[in-house]
């Protein structure tokens, strides 16, 4: 029983799971699973306070912001009871040299991706978790994105590893682990 | 004939609250809140990421067919357009292959330690307001293209044809999973390190 705490899930289990938390998700509060109405509230609080250039009172805290406060509480627990918190400022496959460096190439890849990653999930119209949910309830758009960041997600990565390489050579082997 | 609880107040907050705490705990046992398994899922060297998500929604389709006809849950799913999902996926796929983090995991990544997930935080709340910005163009373009003849909002629709689509989802969702585990297998990493230890 402690191992199921402590050890990692199979994929088998991890799906289940998965599944059960969105149904239970959905039976409890009967609204769309996702949260990026969440961000959103974050992204206007931000906003506000530093258009009056000190933070503002009112912190928007509903269940969306509840649940996201929830999902850091979760990763604490899970990571403390399983050995795996480590402080960390750079992934481990991120290589840089010159004026840049590592830290630099890290700053600019992750606020990119992260950019990038929103901007996407806007244009589909929900969080990635809230299409998750949505796929299993058989939402065709949600089917639609889900194939369209596999398919594009294999691309992509081929030719940002291909460029990481140095353009086309055979790729680094990624280091290490997380 | 049951109901969905459809909590409100304190006891939506507090729900909020234990689901997500339930939810970070998955992330982190599932492997699926860290940047290595995602981007070694989509550079094709291990399994795990679509393999939890294919299974999830084999065992997700089946149930939520169960608990809609017994009228436990309803279908609560946000509207979605042809385009913007399919464009939506494209744009996300870039920044994954970016980052290897989406919202969720770049929040549970972060509780771990992870500071560098902070950037990507940070990148995700500066689209929201450029995207607020582009919300009008947007809306008056890619949500207004028109999508295929075959299109419909809801797979039951689409898919008109078949017996019980939910079955037929779940078994193509089966399928998937076994062809990822079979084709690139994943999650033998535990394995791999304690022979690493020894």
């Amino acid at each position: 029983m402690l191992n199921f705490f402590k050890g990692r899930w199979s994929a088998f289990i991890s799906g289940l799971a998965a599944a059960m938390l969105f149904i239970i998700i959905i039976y409890a509060l009967d609204t769309p699973a996702g949260m990026s109405d969440a961000y959103l509230k974050i992204s206007d609080y931000c906003r506000e306070s530093l258009h009056m250039r000190k933070v503002s009172e009112f912190f928007p805290f509903d269940w969306q912001t509840a649940f996201l406060a929830g999902i850091g509480l979760g990763a604490i627990l899970a990571s403390l009871s399983g050995g795996t918190w480590r402080l960390r400022m750079i992934p481990e496959d991120v290589k840089g040299s010159g004026p840049v460096g590592a830290f630099g190439v890290t700053i600019l890849q992750n606020v990119a991706g992260g950019f990038l990653v929103m901007t996407g999930l806007q244009f589909a119209g929900d969080s990635f978790l809230g299409q998750w949910a949505a796929a299993m309830q058989l939402s065709t758009g949600a089917w639609i994105f889900m194939f369209s960041f596999i398919v594009w997600g294999v691309v992509f990565s081929g030719i940002s590893r291909a460029a990481a390489s140095g353009g086309g050579d055979k790729p680094k082997k990624r280091g290490g682990k997380e | 004939m049951m109901h969905p609880l459809s909590l409100e107040g304190t006891a939506r907050l507090v729900a909020g609250l234990l689901l997500g705490t339930a939810f970070g705990f998955f992330l982190i046992q599932s492997e699926m809140g860290w940047r290595k398994t995602l981007l070694d899922q989509l550079a094709m060297k291990n399994g795990k990421f679509f393999k939890i998500l294919f299974s999830s929604l084999a065992f997700g389709a089946v149930l939520f067919y169960f608990a809609k006809n017994y009228g436990i849950v309803t279908i609560q799913t946000r509207p979605t357009f042809f385009w913007g999902a399919a464009v939506g996926g494209m744009l996300f796929a870039a920044g994954i292959a970016l980052c290897g983090q989406y919202p969720a995991a770049a929040v549970a990544s972060l509780a771990t330690g992870k500071t560098y997930s902070l950037w990507t935080f940070i990148g995700m709340l500066l689209a929201l307001p450029s995207v607020h910005f582009l919300s009008k163009w947007i809306s008056s373009t890619v949500h207004k293209w028109p999508a295929p003849a075959f299109y419909a909002d809801r797979m039951e629709k689409m898919f008109a044809g078949f017996h019980n689509i939910y079955f037929w989802v779940a078994a193509f969702s089966a399928l998937m999973f076994l062809f990822f585990e079979f084709v690139q297998g994943g999650g033998d990493d535990e394995a791999e390190e304690k022979k690493e230890r020894e």
